[in-house]
């Protein structure tokens, strides 16, 4: 059952990595490169090749995946829903942040990163998550701006 | 010789000395912490490095580098879990020799293990850089298109367990770099009409994302689990718990010269990695020993060869980098990063435009081989307590540093959103096992291939029979092929 579920994940990134490729062979690369001059390279020509490259070794992975016997090796999952709401949650978290960071500023943001992370680990103490989560980014930003002359 | 002992003497400065302390005390800080990693924080801390001169730049990195390898080991022995994937053959003998209550022991047999591989394969690199950049010098743009694609074709499969998956890694690396301005028209190219891509993907922020910032989501998935349960330094031990004594550092010295030979070797291969070297190393050591069912139980040999080898390493990895221009694992990659930012061409050139760079790097290697000495030996007991601070105010100011780096590069959240989604791509790719390293060497080396490929097709004319025409062009063309051959062959083998 293990093996079945990293060959299903395999599947699934050779199948998506394979549209995209030709996805961008036939659309993208030929809207957002210019023409060709008359010698060299044309501008579209190397990352023309590097897509029919990964094109290729996709459906090269799905056509293994899908033929070859598998071994008896039992492999986990890789993925499952929790990993991807995860990972999801945390790039939007982030995203979150650096919302804050723009319309408000460095420190906002950084409090924001900094209690949320230590709040998800499971920090219990509201007095040294309010601490830690202001001093972080306090001391980078007055650090950054004394040494470095750089203001964030 | 006047450029090498103006290089030399530029290291010998106090702010280079501090800038190399500073980064050996990181590196090993940083080595220490298992899920943190020497090249993790050595991508975190580069955009620092755009207010120091080059060579600072470089030692200061360098150091973090040689820090990391023997911090690595400290989590090791006390934890009986590495630090960074390299020192994993540390456990096998440095853990039972400090339940045996001999850690102190066992951390400084591992310190002058890392020193003496260090410093060896520092010597090499000294002494064999200049007259292979020579060589290399001959290779002109088509040798240099056909040495890169061989060497992503070895690394592909090298580094991680699928070939196919290998090659995809290095082709999606090589893919992105070519976003943004065409280096020959300086027309936009996949920017998507985003005036911030025009200068292409940061490299900042891809270190950044991919290594720091995916492998930090992938610890924090677990959340803040049960800590280890660690060793501690005791003062209640024999001073011959404590210590090496010569005749027992002698006593290790053949198993430290394999050792270290067996890491200097591998390291300048592209690709194989300190940790391949560690275990080759280990397992060289066992076979040769007096006593190898002491192995695994304690053995200052063990622990002398698993980290002679992967700290040998260290300085070979740059071999592959100064003479061709070619990164060997992820910390050259970012070294090249460094370079390029500091506008420096890393390569064989760099010995006849930069050779007074390249001698005060060498000056900085060497110095901080006994730099890392003094610093580990003194600071033994501190980086110990390391590992009694909780990842919960870890993790999250790592985040925040991760974030702060790249938004001070040029005041740009749009860099940051691109961090972001680098280490979004950087958590699936090592979810699904899709080679990190090989994707970085490969953005790494895009440009430098499209150049190559693009004067070897104006040299000829438009004509690819140039690739066939030129010995050493042809010959790295028919050996990618057999290689190529070689992991069909085998892949085939394995079905059957």
């Amino acid at each position: 059952m293990g093996c079945i579920i990293m060959k299903k994940a395999d599947l699934i990134v050779g199948s998506l990595l394979a549209i995209t490729g030709l996805l961008f062979l036939f659309y993208f690369i030929p809207n957002q490169t210019t023409e060709a001059e008359e010698y060299g390279l044309s501008p579209s020509f190397f990352p023309t090749v590097l897509m029919i490259i990964i094109t290729v070794m996709a459906v090269l992975l799905l056509a293994m995946r899908l033929w070859r016997h598998e071994d008896s090796e039992i492999q986990k999952a890789p993925l499952d829903k929790q990993n991807l709401f995860f990972i999801h949650g945390v790039c939007g978290f982030l995203f979150f942040s650096l919302a804050v960071m723009n319309y408000i500023g460095y420190i906002a943001g950084g409090i924001v990163v900094v209690s949320g992370a230590m709040f998800y680990l499971g920090a219990k103490s509201p007095i040294k998550i309010m601490l830690i989560s202001i001093t972080g980014p306090v001391v980078f930003y007055y650090s950054i701006r004394h040494f470095l002359n750089v203001i964030l | 010789m006047d450029q090498i002992l103006l290089g030399f003497s530029d290291i010998l400065t106090l702010v280079n000395i501090l800038y190399i302390a500073l980064g050996i005390s990181i590196g090993i800080f940083v080595g220490a912490i298992p899920g943190l990693a020497a090249p993790m924080v050595m991508a975190m801390l580069t955009p620092l490095t755009f207010y120091m001169s080059p060579l600072a730049a470089l030692s200061f990195l360098l150091g973090m580098l040689k820090g990391g390898y023997f911090g690595g080991s400290i989590s090791a022995i006390l934890l009986n879990t590495p630090g960074t994937p390299d020192a994993a053959a540390a456990c096998f003998d440095g853990y039972p020799l400090a339940k045996q209550g001999k850690a102190e022991k066992a951390l400084k047999m591992s310190l002058y293990s890392s020193i003496f591989g260090d410093t060896f394969s520092d010597i090499i690199l000294i002494v064999v850089a200049a007259p292979i950049a020579g060589i290399a010098l001959k290779m002109g743009p088509p040798e240099i298109a056909t040495l890169i694609i061989f060497a992503m074709t070895t690394m592909a499969s090298y580094l991680g367990t699928s070939f196919t998956k290998g090659i995809i890694a290095a082709a999606l690396g090589m893919f992105l770099a070519t976003v943004g301005l065409d280096p020959e028209l300086a027309q936009p190219r996949l920017t998507f009409g985003f005036i911030e891509l025009e200068d292409g993907l940061p490299i900042t922020a891809m270190f950044i994302g991919i290594l720091a910032l995916g492998e930090i989501f992938i610890q924090l998935e677990g959340g803040a689990k049960a800590g280890f349960e660690k060793i501690k330094l005791s003062k209640n031990v024999p001073k011959e718990d404590r210590t090496i004594s010569l005749k027992e550092f002698s006593g290790t010295f053949r198993t430290l010269v394999r050792s270290t030979g067996i890491g200097t070797l591998i390291g300048a291969l592209p690709g194989l990695g300190a940790t391949l070297a560690a275990f080759m190393a280990y397992g060289a050591a066992k076979r040769s020993s007096k006593h190898p069912e002491e192995f695994g139980h304690g053995s200052l040999e063990g622990i002398a060869a698993a980290e002679a080898g992967n700290n040998a390493t260290c300085g070979a990895n740059l071999i592959p980098l100064f003479t061709l221009g070619i990164p060997g694992n992820v910390a050259a990659a970012l070294l090249i990063g460094v370079f390029m930012i500091h506008g420096v061409s890393p390569g064989p050139l760099m010995f006849e435009q930069n050779s007074r760079l390249i001698y005060g790097i060498f000056g900085a290697l060497l110095v901080g081989n006994v730099l890392h000495l003094i610093i580990g030996y003194i600071g033994l007991k501190f980086y110990t307590k390391i590992l009694d601070v909780d990842k919960i105010y870890i993790y999250p100011l790592v985040v925040l540093s991760c974030m702060t780096g790249i938004y001070m590069e040029n005041n740009s959240l749009f860099n940051v959103g691109i961090m972001v989604a680098f280490g979004w791509l950087g958590y699936f790719m090592k979810k699904m096992d899709f080679s990190f390293i090989t994707f970085i060497i490969g953005f790494v080396l895009a440009p430098i291939m499209e150049h190559a490929l693009n004067q070897s097709l104006i040299m000829s004319g438009n004509n690819i029979s140039i690739f066939f025409k030129r010995p050493i062009s042809l010959s790295l063309l028919i050996l990618t092929i057999l290689y190529l051959c070689q992991i069909v062959y085998r892949s085939r083998k394995k079905v059957v």
